[in-house]
């Protein structure tokens, strides 16, 4: 991260957020009748670094520089992705911003990138925001067979 | 396009000297494992060891962002973890790797769900979810498991039986 | 420092080697070429260099099913890099280096270096390791997080033969059984005022020879390890006197009457 926390102004209430999710990050789930394939909550966790946040995508630069989001976030070989709104995120207390990713040896530029992050530092979200964050998603790239929760 | 290269870096950072696998340093290479059991206990050790190895060389930015693979600290008390609360009646937890190299064991069953985030030794937030109630408990743990031993074994409870008895 | 009062005291105890000793997170950055840099810190004292396989990290913890058999399961490959001993010209004082850990010993030797008490052993520890401290801190940005503590009191009792088990240790009462061999160990869950479990105190007795084979004694090892209640030095050091407490009453405790008066103990 080398952004301090902030909200954006440019980010307005109606954008869309988008969330990629690993495979990595999917839980099977024997409550219920039936065993099934879902997201694990922990997908909406931020860094245990306290001024880290949770890594997204801003869809509003994408299209701004025509970009096709979808294609974007899943890219080489990402499954799915999820997204919120830049309300529903501030409506669980959390703020969002650019963290544009550049120059990092190890990883290719991601001019699109932002940060979700709580208004005071922290190792986690609370139970009750990773809740809300996990209740407000909405597919953005469905992995088929997989529930959102 | 978004490209990744694939650079593992596992958990050299935490051991400074380790040699990343991508370091061809001699044409005589042999597999390494990266789980190494001494005197394996628990059968949900055994059924992980997998899964273990997989996530502590999963590569930078696995995550579509900058993740990170699960730190060696990580997962090593996440070992001792799973060693202490083993129940071999039930099923090993489940691993979810976060993107800042530390680990989730999750379990969702038997109308539970009980997720424990390990962010580093003597560092363990854990929470539980009982779906027939709808209550929730959070703990903070350092070194005592006692009670996430407790929600482990009400894990094999049979709670469904338990309630079409009572009239539920 | 003044030793306490109420600790058992003897003028010529069995103690053949003491270890007080830290574990902490990793230092971020660090290779073998900052190794000079370290030894430099302690070159005066400790002139002697030998290098030694890195130790793999050690946490108690507590509740379960399982009880702790100790560190069973290593993640990742072999570690690369060295645990370095550095040691005085008498080779009775070692200082012990890796990247996370900084532990102490005082050994027993064929020298006459008396045994320079726990008190003069921790304020050399609690120098060396403040040394450390701040040599990371200034070369690396790092701040110690000590996550872990020991202090270890070694103890060899020389014996004619094991049956004698029963003259030393109040534990045991083999009788008339001839003894060709004994080990022993066994955990006590030590825990604070809040009735929360920190450490163990584990204690080991085994029947041993001299490398020669001609010479037996008992060893008897109670080791005090868990996680101090704050991450600095001070909390480490407070966790080794506590420790040390908890050592010397226990090792009064478990040998006996006539053990005690032939170590000379003083009361």
């Amino acid at each position: 991260m080398s952004v301090e926390p902030y909200d954006e102004e440019e980010i307005i209430e109606g954008d869309t957020i988008i969330r990629r999710v690993p495979l990595q990050q999917l839980v099977w789930d024997s409550n219920g009748d039936e065993r099934r394939q879902r997201i694990s909550k922990g997908l909406n966790s931020k860094s245990s670094r306290p001024k880290d946040g949770m890594s997204v995508d801003i869809e509003a630069l994408m299209v701004n520089d025509n970009v096709d989001p979808t294609e974007y976030v899943t890219t080489p070989v990402f499954h799915g992705a999820v997204s919120f709104s830049a309300a529903e995120i501030r409506a669980l207390d959390l703020m969002v911003g650019y963290d544009p990713i550049k120059d990092d040896s190890d990883l290719p530029d991601n001019p699109y990138h932002g940060e979700v992050w709580k208004k005071t530092e922290a190792k986690r979200f609370s139970g009750a925001q990773q809740k809300g964050l996990r209740d407000a998603a909405r597919w953005y790239v469905e992995i088929e067979g997989v529930e959102l929760k | 396009m978004n490209v990744q290269t694939q650079i593992s870096t596992a958990y050299q950072d935490e051991i400074p000297n380790y040699r990343s696998e991508d370091d061809f340093i001699t044409t005589i290479t042999t597999a390494r494992p990266q789980v190494r059991v001494m005197n394996p206990n628990s059968s949900w050790f055994k059924e992980l060891e997998g899964r273990f190895n997989e996530l502590t060389s999963l590569p930078r930015g696995w995550d579509g962002y900058n993740g990170i693979p699960v730190s060696f600290s990580c997962a090593l008390f996440a070992g001792n973890l799973i060693e202490r609360l083993c129940v071999n009646s039930l099923p090993a937890p489940q691993l979810v790797p976060m993107s800042d190299g530390t680990i989730r064991l999750e379990w969702h069953m038997n109308q539970f769900d009980i997720e424990v985030d390990v962010l580093g030794i003597y560092d363990v937030f854990a929470c539980r979810t009982d779906l027939l109630s709808d209550e929730e408990d959070e703990i903070e743990v350092q070194m005592d498991f006692t009670e996430l031993s407790n929600w482990i074994s009400e894990l094999a409870t049979d709670r469904i039986g338990a309630l079409a008895q009572v009239g539920g | 420092m003044q030793r306490p009062d109420h600790l058992p005291d003897f003028s010529n105890p069995p103690l053949d080697e003491v270890v007080l000793g830290v574990q902490f997170a990793p230092v971020p950055g660090y290779t073998s070429v900052h190794s000079l840099k370290v030894w430099e810190l302690f070159q005066n004292e400790f002139p002697k260099i030998q290098e030694h396989p890195v130790l793999e990290p050690q946490f108690e913890t507590f509740g379960g099913a399982n009880v702790q058999a100790g560190p069973t399961i290593h993640v990742g490959a072999p570690p690369a890099g060295s645990r370095l001993w550095f040691l005085s010209d008498d080779e009775n004082h070692l200082v012990q280096f890796q990247p996370s850990r900084f532990t102490t010993n005082w050994r027993r030797q064929a020298n006459p270096q008396p045994y320079p008490r726990f008190e003069g052993l921790s304020e050399a520890f609690e120098n060396n390791i403040s040394k450390l401290a701040q040599h990371l801190a200034s070369e690396f940005s790092y701040d110690m997080e000590i996550n872990q503590a020991e202090v270890t009191y070694v103890n060899i009792i020389p014996v004619e033969e094991f049956s004698e088990a029963g003259d030393w240790f109040e534990l045991w009462n083999g009788g008339e059984i001839e003894i060709e061999g004994l080990s022993t160990s066994f955990n006590e869950v030590i825990r604070g005022e809040d009735g929360k479990p920190f450490a163990r105190l584990n204690h080991r007795i085994q029947s041993v020879f001299t490398v020669d084979g001609k010479n037996k004694a008992f060893s008897l090892s109670l080791s005090f390890k868990g996680k101090p209640h704050g991450s600095d030095v001070s909390s480490a050091m407070d966790f080794l006197k506590f420790g040390r407490d908890a050592i010397v009453t226990r090792f009064g405790k478990i040998t006996t009457e006539k053990a005690h008066q032939h170590w000379g103990r003083t009361e």
